[in-house]
């Protein structure tokens, strides 16, 4: 089943001098239940954007971004947060309210306007602790928490906001690398037990391959490729995008394609990309 | 509501007759009575160098305060006097162009007969009738512009004056005079010293025992009120201000034969709701100036078993009567006492 | 849950003993002198049932004061200073930003403009009586906010920092206004700048009866939106996909904040601090959930106001020190005070 399905998704943004620039241009992709999809691509080449469309907080300037069939903008928000759930980057300030609290906040979109809901959520807040390793810290408040410690009470919110579909915009990008494979973990193992739908935008490539069931190359607004890691990990594209070359090579475990960064090569502007068709981008 | 503006011309005019006659007998004795009345006054009226004026070289032992021993003295220059600030002031003639910063000095000065040497008031001065035609020099603190163009010999101001504007019309070489009247008795001695000033003694005297007279006749019908019998006066002279003692408009109260019921305050002040419930006024003034001041008053909360409005003795008075230090300031002495004691004064 | 609602119980029952002492403790002081005994005397016998056993021995001015003058002052008091309280929190909470108070938007130099513009001209009490001045400044005062809300709006959308800033521009522009009717006012008493400074003299029943059920329903409006201000400090992307319809909260709380702002401001003048203060100190004391900040605010900020007015009417009796000035040097020392015993415990 469709979980999401983009057809033909511009998006323009005014630049400020009358005219507008076009951050996607033409993209279109399904997504369906159980899926975890990645989104990589360069920075402005309209990642961040595309996630913004899907998760109903931007609208598309063009064509237009289904959600369960209906555009995010039919759902009432509250029923909508039932089951979309967004994992930001630096989701979480460093707040007083403790963890718990934080935690519980993701059950907002349950409750009635006392607040209340029809069962109590302490069991589930408790489990999702537990699960997180965040039990010990349940009472302390986010201003004495680390950065990679406030992601993972971030992924505890959503994780009890119980959510079909999950948005990742760059969850990994401040934290440590023991920290990175946690938390992907983590949404790996939940994604198991439940069935659930992911959808990130991720900058780094190995993680991508080694999570991902597909992925989809952005690059200037526009999808350049879309398949499984091995399609899309691969050196001529990741040059062609990237402008550096890469070695991809196998992870000698999981088998998904990983790059080995080559320093020295400054080819983006020299290389052809004979990849593409003709582009016609729209210029400032 | 209707305003009951105090207006008397007539019997002001038939006693004017029969004070020009009795005013030599009533010099010397008559300011006397005036003193005894006003209690709040602690300066020693007669022969005493106290501000607002205390005459220097010139004239003949220039007692003024006096009330006047001799009619028609004549000035003589250079006079020297001090003003209310302290400030030495000399005059080498008689000032020929003459400017008022304050409407009850304007009033005055009207009243000396210098209405022709007049050639600049503040905006506010509308008595006599030929001050609104005079030219205009600004508001209560004065137009330097204004001044300066109507090039005068001497500017007399009130206690309305801040200190700014007195250094900027000092700074512009103006001569300033400033006067702050206390008490009625210094009230008239201001008149006296324009009188030796501009060379008006003569019709500053007379002015004066016109006065005095007004304000015994007050205190002859009042003087057998005894003192339990004492009516308690409130004042509210603008919304939610009163007077305490220290100040001419509370002794106007006290010569009328009333107790303030806020002497116990100083000056100029905001009255305390509480305090006026309990002293519990037989009678209360306001200014007729405020529109809507006297419905105000009385739906005071809390106010409405105040003796003066159960009793409906809720009276307004004309400020340019009482809030003017002024010439007229006998006449509303009248108007009060006729309002607190209808029976006695008439 | 259970726990926050354990907690607001224990603090609001505090808080409510302590508003009651103090409403006592303030009517029983004041520039008349009126025994302590005979003041809950004169209370009591106002009760129904209990009331007719109390025997009248007191005068009739002291009845008068303390019903007519002290209590209703003392009402009006808590009536306000709850209101600018829950409204501070309001604007803390919407702006996310601790040092907001309920004047950020300009609403106090608006309803300034309406109040010194009778004043000037001598007509607090034509018109409508002891109503004019009030109903002029909550009109300005709302036009105010109206026009900061119109200037702020971009695309639909509210920005925080284009609010404020149009709130400071007005600010500037309405108190450049004040002054010049202030310097056009030839008054020897400077009725304009008493009423900006504040005050509850005077004032009597009529407004208390009139403000309560609108400020308690502006009240009421914003506690509804206590969780959504919970959730807005976690930023309004976060809670906008946690459901929260963010800028229909946004303009709620703000309109509402501002009302209750306007209303207290028409009818005691500008009183400044309360709005600030009170919430950032209930803030430290219960931590940052709104679900507690709200009403704690409110009963904070009747206590502080009924005590910052006793102090200004008995001080220098019976002279009265303006509202707004009491309120200042009571709160600056005590919140830094506050905030000294919080950097020490942060630390610890």
């Amino acid at each position: 089943m469709a979980i999401v399905v983009a057809e033909h998704v511009d998006k323009r943004f005014p630049d400020g001098a009358g005219r507008s620039r076009k951050v996607l241009d033409d993209v279109g992709f399904t997504v369906r239940k159980g899926e975890t999809v990645g989104i990589i691509g360069p920075n402005g080449s309209g990642k961040s954007t595309l996630l913004r469309l899907i998760s109903g907080v931007e609208t598309a300037s063009g064509g237009r971004v289904l959600l369960k069939g209906k555009e995010a903008a039919a759902y009432p928000r509250k029923q909508l947060a039932r089951w979309l759930a967004v994992l930001q980057q630096d989701a979480l300030p460093p707040i007083g309210f403790t963890v718990r609290e934080v935690i519980g906040m993701g059950r907002y979109p349950y409750q009635n306007w006392l607040g209340d809901e029809r069962e109590d959520p302490s069991a589930l807040i408790e489990s999702v602790m537990e699960r997180l390793g965040l039990t010990a810290l349940a009472d302390r408040t986010l201003e004495r928490l680390s950065g990679g410690e406030r992601q993972r009470v971030a992924l505890g919110k959503v994780m009890v906001q119980e959510p079909e579909l999950l948005l990742l915009d760059e969850p990994t990008t401040f934290l440590d690398i023991g920290y990175q494979v946690q938390m992907m973990d983590y949404i790996r193992d939940w994604q198991r037990e439940s069935g659930l739908t992911v959808v990130a935008v991720l900058h780094d490539l190995n993680l991508a391959a080694q999570y991902c069931d597909r992925i989809i190359v952005l690059h200037e607004g526009r999808k350049v490729r879309e398949g499984t890691p091995a399609d899309v990990i691969e050196s001529d594209l990741i040059a062609s995008v990237y402008g550096t070359r890469p070695i991809v090579l196998p992870h000698p475990v999981s088998l998904a394609p990983q790059i080995l960064l080559t320093p020295g090569d400054h080819s983006r502007n020299a290389h052809q990309p004979a990849i593409f068709s003709a582009n016609s981008h729209e210029r400032g | 509501m209707c305003r009951d503006i105090f207006t008397f011309d007539g019997i002001m005019k038939k006693s004017f007759a029969l004070l020009l006659a009795a005013c030599v007998a009533l010099g010397s004795a008559g300011c006397g009575a005036a003193d005894r009345a006003g209690t709040a006054n602690d300066e020693a009226p007669a022969g005493g160098a106290q501000p607002p004026g205390a005459a220097q070289s010139g004239t003949n032992g220039g007692k003024g305060a006096a009330g006047g021993e001799e009619p028609a003295k004549k000035t003589v220059y250079p006079l020297t006097v001090r003003d209310a600030s302290g400030k030495e002031v000399r005059f080498d003639k008689p000032p020929e162009r003459i400017a008022s910063l304050s409407p009850s000095e304007t009033e005055v000065l009207f009243a000396l007969g210098l209405g022709d040497k007049i050639v600049g008031v503040d905006d506010y001065s509308n008595y006599p009738e030929e001050a609104k035609n005079k030219p205009k020099i600004g508001n209560l603190q004065g137009n330097a512009e204004a001044i300066i163009a109507a090039n005068p010999d001497v500017v007399f101001a009130g206690l309305s004056l801040n200190k700014q504007s007195v250094d900027k019309l000092t700074e512009l070489n103006i001569k300033l005079f400033t006067v702050e009247p206390k008490s009625l008795d210094q009230i008239m001695e201001r008149i006296l010293l324009y009188g030796k000033i501009t060379d008006r003694q003569a019709q500053a005297e007379k002015l004066v025992a016109d006065m005095r007279a007004e304000i015994k006749a007050v205190a002859d019908a009042v003087k057998d009120v005894k003192p339990e019998e004492k009516k308690k006066v409130y004042i509210e002279f603008s919304p939610g201000w009163t007077v305490g003692s220290g100040e001419y408009m509370s002794e106007l109260i006290d010569v009328a034969g009333g107790i303030n019921v806020a002497a116990d305050l100083t000056g100029w002040k905001r009255i305390s709701e509480e305090k006026i419930i309990e002293q519990n006024p037989d009678i209360i003034f306001y200014s007729a100036e405020v529109p809507g001041l006297e419905k105000t008053i009385r739906d005071r909360s809390g106010w409405s078993q105040i003796a003066a409005i159960k009793n409906n003795r809720v009276v307004p008075f004309n400020p340019d009567l009482i809030s003017r230090p002024g010439p007229r300031v006998t006449e509303g002495l009248r108007e009060m006492a006729k309002a607190i004691y209808p029976d006695r004064v008439k | 849950m259970n726990g926050m609602r354990r907690r607001l119980f224990l603090w609001s029952g505090a808080g409510l003993a302590l508003l009651v002492a103090s409403v006592v403790a303030s009517v029983s002081l004041g520039s008349a002198n009126i025994s302590i005994g005979q003041v809950w005397k004169i209370l009591l016998h106002q009760l129904p049932v209990v009331g007719d056993g109390v025997r009248v021995d007191w005068p009739g001015p002291s009845e008068q004061i303390i019903l007519k003058v002290r209590l209703p002052r003392v009402v009006l008091a808590v009536l306000i200073g709850a209101a600018l309280s829950v409204a501070g929190a309001g604007f803390q909470g919407v702006l996310r930003n601790p040092l907001a108070d309920p004047y950020t938007l300009g609403v106090a130099s608006g309803a300034s403009v309406g109040a010194a513009f009778l004043i000037l001209f001598g007509l607090q009490y034509a018109l409508i009586g002891s109503w004019s001045v009030p109903l002029a400044a909550f009109c300005t005062g709302i036009a105010t906010l109206w026009i900061v809300y119109r200037l702020a709006q971009m695309q639909g959308k509210l920005k925080m920092e284009t609010l404020i800033l149009s709130g400071v521009v007005m600010q500037a522009f309405l108190g450049a206004a004040v002054s010049f009717m202030v310097s056009l006012s030839t008054n020897v008493v400077n009725d304009i700048l008493f009423w900006i400074m504040g005050s509850l003299t005077m004032r009597g029943w009529t407004y208390s009866l009139l403000l309560f059920p609108y400020l308690a329903a502006g009240m009421a409006v914003l506690y509804g939106y206590a969780r959504a201000l919970n959730l807005f400090a976690l930023g309004e992307r976060q809670a906008a996909h946690l459901g929260v319809h963010v800028e229909r909260t946004k303009l709620i709380v703000l309109a509402a904040s501002t009302l209750l702002t306007a209303a207290a401001v028409s009818v005691t003048g500008v009183i400044g601090f309360v709005g600030l203060i009170v919430p950032h100190m209930v803030r430290l004391l219960v931590g940052p959930d709104y679900r507690m900040i709200l009403p704690l605010s409110a009963v904070a900020g009747a206590i502080y106001l009924i005590w910052a007015d006793t102090l200004a009417r008995m001080l220098l009796s019976p002279t009265e020190i303006p509202l707004g000035v009491v309120t200042a040097f009571l709160g600056a020392p005590f919140f830094a005070y506050l905030l000294q015993k919080q950097k020490r415990t942060f630390r610890g």
